[in-house]
């Protein structure tokens, strides 16, 4: 899965969010090192919509503007906490490989 | 319906209503279809994200927009290859009509060239014996509406007006059935022009130009060509029709060429090369996506090979099969593999 896959995901993980929304709160979780641009969200958007991993929530006009808001589906979540947890097994495993002289100590037991 | 024309402008002032009309020109880059769609949600995102006062759109953004647009018509239309096929099913037994149609118009002048009892077998769809022992055909030199008056050109010509209609009318199993008929008629017909000898040197070919035949039987197998009836559009048909014209007007010319004693047998391969770039090129242009692309590609690429092979039998040393066989085979071998993924996909529950 691509970064700004996991990030948009990771946007809708917490509830429906129109576009701008997405921009801005990809923003915030990847602490302003990801630029989300127009072009990119909604080519993502739409293989994500294809891929069946969201679905559009509702649509709402604000100040005279369409705004279309996206959830994820059921399949999205289960694909966005598999990659999360396969991301979280390997940044352990590397922090774990730089930081500890053995294996073991700072995964905690079990 | 809300189309994109049908969108109210906010009165925010002359800078606003100026970026607004710049970024909705950057926005014809998408396909008309995504502009109905999502073209108003889109504009909204990205005067949300302007500055107070700005009049131009911002570099970044703009080059975003190129590079989306681009991708999203390399991409193609949505629903992936399921789409595809469906419109590759639909789309190629009209390809083999057109052909048929264009090769009756033909003068027959052009046609007392040798190679037209092959040419006729070029089409694809059914092309199971063409290549069987090049160069032991007799001659037909028959040609244009002179063709009517031969039954082989006949069966031919109704197998796929048959296979076309029965696609249409979405009646897949027909269309199966009408496609297996058609080419075991064909394969029977090349059989007799060439006296049986059917285990020739051009097995091979026989064997990769199947592979196209049977790339349609996949594509009906899989895919249903009713799904594409909604999908189809003028930019379709203005493919078909071109690539139809293109591999007609490039075996003419190839026969034309082969009456002359000094053809550089080269020149086959070249141009036949060329006719696969723009079957490759042609759907990506008018925004059907790589897919659909590739797909064409598969369809025109064995007339390429078919000619190469009536017609330059020296050249057919081992690096030359290698070039000639290797894409189709690949397209042949990814399609059965895909065939069966997507059976084995679907039988566990596609989404949505």
């Amino acid at each position: 899965m691509q970064e700004t896959t996991f990030l948009i995901l990771t946007a809708l993980a917490e509830g429906p969010q129109h576009g701008y929304g997405i921009i801005q709160d990809v923003g915030r979780i990847s602490d302003s090192r990801v630029t989300l641009r127009a072009g990119t969200l909604y080519g993502a958007l739409e293989r994500l919509d294809d891929d069946g991993l969201i679905g559009v929530d509702r649509e709402e006009i604000v100040d005279r503007r369409l705004r279309r808001y996206y959830r994820l589906t059921d399949e999205g979540s289960a694909r966005l906490a598999e990659e999360a947890g396969r991301l979280q097994t390997s940044a352990a495993i590397a922090l774990r490989r730089l930081g500890a002289p053995r294996p073991g100590l700072a995964g905690g037991a079990a | 319906m809300s189309a994109a024309g049908g969108f109210p402008t906010p009165p925010r002032g002359a800078a606003d209503a100026e970026l607004e009309r710049r970024y909705r020109r950057l926005l014809r880059l998408y396909s008309r279809e995504f502009q109905a769609r999502r073209g108003t949600e889109v504009l909204g995102v990205l005067m949300a994200s302007a500055r107070d006062g700005q009049t131009r759109p911002a570099l970044g953004d703009a080059a975003d927009i190129v590079r989306g647009s681009l991708l999203m018509r390399l991409r193609g239309p949505r629903g992936g290859w399921a789409s595809a096929l469906a419109l590759f099913a639909l789309i190629a037994p009209l390809f083999l009509v057109l052909t048929d149609i264009l090769q009756v118009t033909v003068p027959a002048e052009w046609a007392r060239a040798p190679g037209l009892a092959e040419r006729f077998h070029l089409q694809v769809t059914v092309p199971a014996g063409w290549a069987l022992a090049p160069g032991r055909v007799e001659r037909l030199h028959a040609g244009g509406t002179q063709l009517l008056s031969h039954p082989g050109f006949l069966v031919l010509v109704g197998g796929h007006v048959i296979v076309a209609a029965a696609v249409f009318a979405g009646l897949r199993r027909t269309a199966l059935a009408a496609l297996l008929v058609a080419a075991v008629v064909d394969f029977g017909h090349w059989a007799h022009l060439t006296s049986f000898n059917v285990l020739g040197p051009g097995l091979t070919v026989v064997l990769l130009t199947g592979a196209v035949f049977l790339l349609e039987v996949f594509a009906l197998a899989v895919a249903d060509p009713r799904a594409a009836r909604r999908l189809v559009t003028g930019r379709h048909a203005v493919t078909v029709l071109l690539l139809a014209a293109a591999v007609q007007a490039w075996s003419f010319a190839a026969d034309a060429s082969a009456e002359s004693p000094r053809s550089p047998a080269n020149a086959y391969l070249v141009t036949g090369f060329i006719l696969a770039a723009i079957a490759l090129a042609l759907p990506l242009v008018l925004g059907l996506g790589w897919r659909f692309s590739l797909l064409s590609a598969a369809v025109c690429y064995p007339c390429a090979l078919g000619v190469a092979f009536i017609y330059m039998p020296p050249l057919l040393i081992v690096p030359t099969k290698v070039a000639l066989y290797l894409p189709p085979l690949l397209v042949a071998c990814w399609s059965a593999a895909w065939t069966v993924r997507g059976a084995v996909t679907r039988r566990g529950g596609a989404p949505g």
